[in-house]
């Protein structure tokens, strides 16, 4: 089912898709789309029979409430005055039908709402998804990535600065900017790794390592990710607030965009202000995945408080979104439990994305590019990497003209 | 690089008192999935 949630919405909208893919409950057994088969019945007492199952199996839509509404109640149960009364003539199935519905009438020592949910079936479809999917096409995208950049490498070398080192720095980064970039930067290395580590360490680290340290890994890995998600969240706020007027789109990022920033030409330098269109590519998608990473991972820490894709959802379907592409409305009630899987899901699904995009960002601004680490390094570039690079800032800091701009 | 490496040790210290802070506001994750129902104490 996942797979055909992805044929389906794959050609539309790369957000759309994520929403469908990671929706458990589209994966469940009333996600079909056939019409719907009125079934006899009678020959097993209204119970499943094989046409149910091969309906099913063929995604045609199937009529579950002879299960749901079959759950021993008063309204489906033996008449009270019996002598077997409706409580004693509910029998097991319709006793477990109750409790996967959530109609069964239940007290638990912990009476939070969530707790009720004894059985919760998008749960398989989640772990599966999870053991399956997201690890394999997250884990490729992260390779992938890594590939190309070795290729990259490969083709077209280290990006030098052409004119030679002059030798005079200019201050390209303030310390407060270097801070905020740092805290973000390095909170999200580790949050990566531990991430990474979380969701691949049942098959990639307990073969290695084996349970009992894994398993004190696992414990020390959970308390970093939960914890470094607070600076990395003040150094996306800080970052954001820093760097945003400089990060507005402007017709020198068409310039820039039109020879591929030049990095893929020797000698090819089209002028750019504080930050170049690639640049700005980087931080809006810095900003937007974060924030999106940053509040999915809320709801994860603090769960069943902050619950979104319910209500996301009917706004989704609000605004007609499923009609215009032809896919059934997305599910605007969600359990609990599916609200925290889905979270869980969509909080993976954007950290490959965002760890891709920073694999280039990491390579171009260390061993890609001659004098671009020092920026954020030391704060200081050497005046002809400015000139090169970022001509129109240079000039605006210096006064000075850049003349290496065969592109200009 | 000292502003780098003081961001990377305010990374931790903030991590740590991001723990107690929700420590102390009852938001660990002993305190949040036990009941007074279920408590011992």
């Amino acid at each position: 089912m996942i797979a055909k949630s992805i044929s389906k919405t794959v050609s539309t909208a790369l957000v759309f898709l994520l929403l469908n893919m990671v929706s458990p409950v589209l994966a469940q057994e009333d996600n079909s789309t056939g019409p719907a088969a009125a079934i006899d019945r009678s020959a097993t007492g209204g119970a499943q029979t094989l046409e149910d199952v091969l309906a099913r199996q063929a995604n045609a839509k199937v009529d579950s409430s002879f299960r749901s509404q079959n759950d021993g109640s008063d309204a489906v149960g033996a008449v009270t005055t019996n002598q077997l009364g409706t409580l004693g003539g509910a029998s097991d199935p319709q006793l477990w039908r109750a409790l996967r519905y959530g109609s069964a009438d239940i007290t638990l020592s912990t009476r939070t709402p969530e707790s009720l949910e004894i059985i919760q079936d998008t749960g398989m479809t989640w772990l599966a998804f999870r053991a399956g999917p997201l690890r394999e096409y997250g884990g490729s995208a992260l390779l992938g990535v890594t590939a190309l950049l070795v290729l990259f490498y490969l083709v077209r070398g280290r990006i030098m600065i052409d004119s030679g080192l002059s030798g005079q720095k200019i201050t390209r980064f303030k310390a407060v900017e270097r801070f905020g970039h740092w805290l973000m930067a390095g909170a999200f290395v580790i949050l990566g790794l531990t991430g990474l580590l979380q969701l691949f360490g049942r098959v990639a680290l307990i073969p290695l390592i084996g349970h009992e340290f894994y398993a004190s890994y696992a414990t020390i890995g959970k308390w970093i990710h939960n914890n470094f998600a607070w600076p990395f969240m003040i150094g996306l706020v800080w970052i954001t607030v820093c760097w945003i007027a400089h990060n507005i789109p402007n017709r020198d990022d068409l310039k820039w965009l039109m020879v591929g920033g030049g990095l893929f030409t020797k000698g090819v330098h089209p002028p750019a202000r504080k930050f170049n269109a690639g640049q700005k590519l980087i931080f809006w998608a810095v900003v937007v995945l974060g924030l999106s990473i940053s509040v999915s991972g809320l709801s994860l820490l603090f769960p069943y408080k902050l619950e979104l894709f319910a209500s996301s959802f009917a706004h989704i379907n609000s605004l007609g979104l499923p009609w215009l592409l032809g896919v059934d409305p997305l599910p605007e009630q969600l359990t609990h439990h599916a609200e925290m899987q889905l979270a869980q899901v969509w909080h993976t699904i954007i950290a490959f994305v965002f760890m891709a995009i920073a694999l280039a960002h990491i390579y171009i601004g260390s061993v890609g590019m001659q004098g671009a680490f020092a920026a954020m390094g030391e704060g200081e570039v050497d005046e002809n990497w400015a000139k090169e690079h970022h001509s129109i800032w240079y000039t605006d800091v210096t006064g000075k003209p850049a003349d290496h701009h065969p592109n200009e | 690089m000292k502003t780098m490496y003081l961001a990377f040790i305010a990374i931790v210290v903030l991590s740590f008192a991001a723990q107690f802070t929700l420590g102390q506001m009852g938001q660990t994750t002993a305190t949040a999935a036990a009941g007074p129902s279920v408590r011992l104490d």
